[in-house]
């Protein structure tokens, strides 16, 4: 099953990330959101990123429901920032043949973490 | 603002070029979003909008109600309760629940809600952020 080689609270991968002009234009074109003149990158923007990075590491089964997301900022990421991220599994349930996985990003820059996020997922058994 | 201040919403029809754009930049590539021949065999019966795409909505919403404190403060807790088929509309709306004074200024809570036009519920959650 998705993880299952992994115990609960280990460190599953560490990865960088740059919220560069680009992204933050693609992110807001994709979706449809108006371009703003604010310096700052916002949660939704940082939570999928990383989260393509993550995936690209550990690709979810098809079958799989995302279903919940918590993202918190603890202080201001400018546009352009490069942060370290660092993924643990933060729990793993396995109901009725089917594993509920929380993994949680740590996000880090010179060792501060400036940011929080996790992601539940629903998984099949494989 | 107030508590029980309601957000100006956001209301917007999701296409089939939006989600393709999406999953360019998400990378996230799961045929359910993007195979309608795949997506038809599933109970979705038809492709859906991903997930993290429709949270944009709602940091749409709060960047356009309160701008700046969002990127700088934010933190947003949501449950996904129901997909959007893809082609169809979301409706995001949002409510101050809470205003609490500490030493550390302002924490504003604000409980925010994703509907179809059929007002069934797609996300239901809370952000928070401080002034």
């Amino acid at each position: 099953m998705y993880l299952s080689q992994f115990n609960t609270k280990d460190q599953l991968c560490e990865f960088e990330i740059e919220l560069n002009e680009k992204y933050i234009s693609d992110y807001y074109n994709s979706c449809g959101i108006n371009m703003h003149n604010y310096q700052y990158v916002f949660p939704t923007e940082l939570a999928t990123l990383s989260l393509k990075y993550f995936l690209g590491k550990f690709p979810i089964p098809n079958g799989s429901i995302h279903t919940s997301q918590e993202i918190e900022i603890y202080c201001p990421i400018e546009i352009g920032s490069k942060l370290t991220c660092v993924a643990f599994l933060d729990s793993f349930k396995e109901i009725r043949g089917r594993g509920i996985v929380i993994v949680n990003i740590k996000y880090t820059k010179s060792k501060n973490i400036l940011g929080n996020a996790n992601a539940t997922l629903l998984v099949p058994s494989s | 603002m107030n508590e029980e201040t309601k957000l100006k919403s956001v209301e917007k029809v999701i296409t089939k070029e939006m989600v393709e754009n999406y999953a360019n930049t998400s990378g996230d590539y799961n045929p359910i979003h993007i195979d309608e021949d795949y997506a038809r065999s599933t109970d979705f019966k038809g492709t859906i909008v991903h997930g993290m795409f429709l949270i944009s909505s709602i940091s749409e919403m709060l960047i356009q109600n309160i701008g700046a404190n969002w990127a700088k403060s934010g933190k947003l807790k949501i449950k996904f309760k129901n997909p959007l088929r893809v082609g169809e509309e979301i409706i995001t709306e949002g409510k101050i629940s809470k205003i609490v004074k500490d030493n550390n200024g302002t924490l504003v809570t604000c409980e925010v809600m994703c509907s179809d036009n059929n007002r069934k519920i797609l996300i239901s959650g809370t952000a928070q952020w401080r002034e």
